[in-house]
């Protein structure tokens, strides 16, 4: 109790906490939100409610549900902000304000955009969800608009664009609100896009910034003096002199990962992805800086340090995944678990590397040297448009792709839904053709060493080891949330949502939502005061006794662009996503 | 030894050697999503589907079944995300059983489409 009110009164006494959103960090800061998407600047998914423990967590059950009427992948999950929860969905990205008291909608945000953006999204038409600041939804809609919203009303106060679908530009990714910023993403890596993060005003959408991935020093927004990669300066032409020609102009290192922030060092930190094609035959050298990990200045856009996890990359290990700011032995570190099988530590103020360990059965590399930071390759697993390279480990989805990992300072492990999934990969020549995919692989994808196609992890980031490990049959594409009742929840493509227990990984509960998980779990607050749990499920696809057996294994490079083939969705609306909430039954306060 | 003796029961008794574990809520979400399909709630849908989950029940496990339907529905899936589910063996397998399973009980249980 002590402990608690001094935590208020410093929280009071340092209510801007040295430059981050005032407001959204008071609202961060009250448990009972969930105001942005990985529940803190942090990312660490950690929430410090602790109603529901590992020894009530098997009495959750459904408190109520919500359908968005869209069918789809959905990713992501909800904000909640003083009452109201705010919900997305996939294409068209529409958003409801949902009162929490009574479950009744407030309003309802409905775009309109061109379904020509569809066919030129790679992996199904998600958005991983909203930002909240400056009494403001943002939403980073598929055709790239990015609009602000008034919380209340769900008016249009502006929008703004960020690229053009019809040249394969589009957005999945959430932005993030840091002071007076909105900052933001585009995707589009397999359609030759010039990946960038830009920074629009919160009150008015003008451009602010804007850093390129690839190309010119002006571009990248670094100083060549300044910048470090392992705390060395990047020195001049970083990215050009490691690309040949003009190919950098279709570079890639899309952007379409999650954002964190540490308001301390001012720093804002994303991944790049997949440089231009997959086929890295046609564009030798390293490509910097695709496969990247970046700080950058939230005020200026000025890159602080980069480290390229996989130059050249030959796998399409895009270097996307969230990065969690945490503090252990008096260090500010965050963890990064890359498509390409390495968690690595970070020193997240120079961006010198601590730790970078194997989290899954890899061979492409055998290791990191941590002080090149480069990867030790294995050649036979390294990949050409002359032959097809077999067995590759980790796949191109990597051993985990965007679905976000937590942390617990309780414990001080990170929770990792994983992938085992590896690949045979052959590269084949493409021409650029603005708007058309621009792959230039062919990849098939099979379960990895013991046939179990996903996992779920704790993971100690200073030892760099597994402390333990649930195998899942299929791939785990949903995010995990972690709380300080000890307990873990992540959700199952089958549509199981499972609570572990924290220090140990058992099984504590499990429901079945209505579809598959590739959302993201997370906790707030009722106005009546009681702990909730909340998911999205939706994995696209109503089955029904409807099995579609008839669907052959179709080549998965000709899939790309094929999404318009789904026009069932009005037939079955109500078969759309869900939002699954729970909570512990009986009279408040009897749930302990 | 005992490998090939489980075989061989499995071999001879193949639906009551399996586990029957449908939960309630498994069997209630299907009959309402086949009686929709069949075109809504009456007496005549209700006994045509519970009479097909019965049958899918008997055939396969749920954990089975629940893998069965993710491959289904996810084969189409686009890009890199959904060849997870398109290319390994052990999906094209689960799919056809379930297809089969389904086929099956449709004739037994007079489930028209």
């Amino acid at each position: 109790m002590i402990t608690k009110r001094f935590v208020l009164a410093l929280a009071l006494l340092l209510p801007a906490l040295a430059g981050a959103n005032e407001r959204v960090q008071q609202l961060i800061n009250d448990p009972n939100n969930w105001a942005i998407w990985g529940g803190n600047y942090a990312g660490t998914r950690y929430s410090t409610l602790n109603q529901i423990d590992a020894s009530n967590v098997s009495r959750l059950r459904v408190a109520w549900t919500f359908s968005t009427g869209v069918l789809r992948g959905h990713e992501g999950g909800p904000l909640v902000v003083g009452g109201t929860l705010y919900i997305h969905t996939p294409f068209p990205n529409k958003v409801f304000s949902i009162n929490l008291a009574d479950q009744t909608i407030n309003w309802t945000y409905s775009p309109v955009q061109n379904t020509a953006t569809i066919p030129v999204m790679c992996c199904d038409t998600v958005n991983r969800g909203l930002a909240y600041g400056d009494g403001k939804i943002f939403l980073q809609q598929a055709d790239t608009t990015l609009v602000a919203l008034n919380a209340e009303t769900g008016q249009v106060v502006w929008s703004v664009k960020n690229g053009d679908a019809a040249k394969g530009e589009t957005n999945t990714n959430a932005p993030l609100v840091v002071k007076d910023k909105v900052i933001t993403g585009i995707s589009g890596g397999e359609f030759g896009v010039r990946g960038f993060v830009v920074a629009y005003d919160i009150a008015t959408g003008r451009q602010v910034w804007k850093a390129y991935s690839v190309g010119p020093d002006s571009d990248l927004l670094v100083d060549p003096r300044r910048t470090t990669n392992l705390g060395k300066p990047i020195g001049a032409n970083s990215s050009l002199s490691t690309w040949q020609g003009e190919q950098w102009k279709l570079g890639g290192g899309t952007t379409w990962g999650w954002f964190t922030y540490d308001p301390a060092l001012n720093l804002v930190y994303y991944g790049s992805g997949n440089p231009g094609t997959w086929n890295p035959v046609v564009r030798p050298g390293d490509n910097r800086w695709s496969m990247t990990l970046f700080a950058r200045d939230a005020d200026t856009g000025m890159a602080k340090w980069v480290y390229q996890m996989t130059p050249h990359d030959e796998w399409d290990y895009d270097g996307v995944n969230e990065n969690i700011l945490f503090d252990q032995g008096g260090r500010k570190l965050l963890a990064h678990f890359d498509r390409n099988g390495f968690a690595y530590t970070i020193d997240r103020t120079t961006g010198k590397l601590v730790v970078a360990e194997k989290y899954g059965p890899v061979n492409w590399a055998t290791k990191i040297d941590l002080t090149t930071g480069l990867p030790v390759r294995d050649e036979k697993y390294g990949t050409t448009s002359k032959k097809n390279t077999e067995g590759i480990c980790p796949a191109a989805i990597g051993f985990k792709d965007q679905q976000p990992a937590a942390y617990s300072p309780q414990t001080g492990f990170f929770y990792v839904p994983a992938n085992n999934i590896c690949m045979d990969y052959e590269g084949v020549e493409v021409k650029y053709a603005a708007g058309q995919p621009y792959v230039g692989a062919i990849v098939r994808m099979f379960a990895g060493p013991g046939g179990n196609r996903g996992r779920f992890i704790a993971w100690d980031p200073m030892k760099g080891k597994q402390v333990w490990e649930i195998k899942e049959p299929l791939a785990a594409y949903g995010g995990a949330l972690a709380t300080a009742g000890g307990v873990v929840f992540y959700g199952t493509m089958e549509g199981w949502l499972k609570a572990v227990d924290a220090k140990t990984g058992k099984e504590l509960w499990k429901f079945k939502t209505p579809s598959g998980i590739i959302g993201n779990p997370m906790t707030y607050v009722g106005p009546d005061g009681r702990q909730y749990v909340a998911v999205l499920s939706g994995i696209g696809g109503w089955a029904g006794i409807g099995i579609a057996a008839g669907i052959g294994a179709e080549d998965p490079t000709a899939g790309l662009g094929a999404l318009g083939a789904f026009g069932d969705a009005g037939k079955y609306t109500t078969q759309g996503g869900v939002l699954t909430v729970f909570a512990i039954g009986g009279q408040r306060g009897a749930a302990k | 030894m005992l490998r090939t003796l489980s075989l061989a029961l499995a071999l001879a008794l193949p639906a009551v050697a399996l586990a029957n574990d449908f939960p309630t809520q498994a069997r209630v979400e299907f009959v309402l999503g086949c009686m929709s399909e069949q075109g809504g709630q009456s007496y005549d849908n209700l006994y045509k589907c519970v009479c097909l989950i019965d049958a899918i029940a008997a055939e396969m496990t749920h954990d089975e079944f629940a893998q069965a339907q993710v491959f289904s529905q996810l084969r189409s899936t686009p890009g890199e995300r959904g060849g997870v589910f398109r290319d390994p063996d052990q999906a094209a397998t689960l799919v056809a059983k379930l297809a089969a399973v389904v086929e099956r009980g449709k004739a037994q249980c007079f489930v028209g489409k």
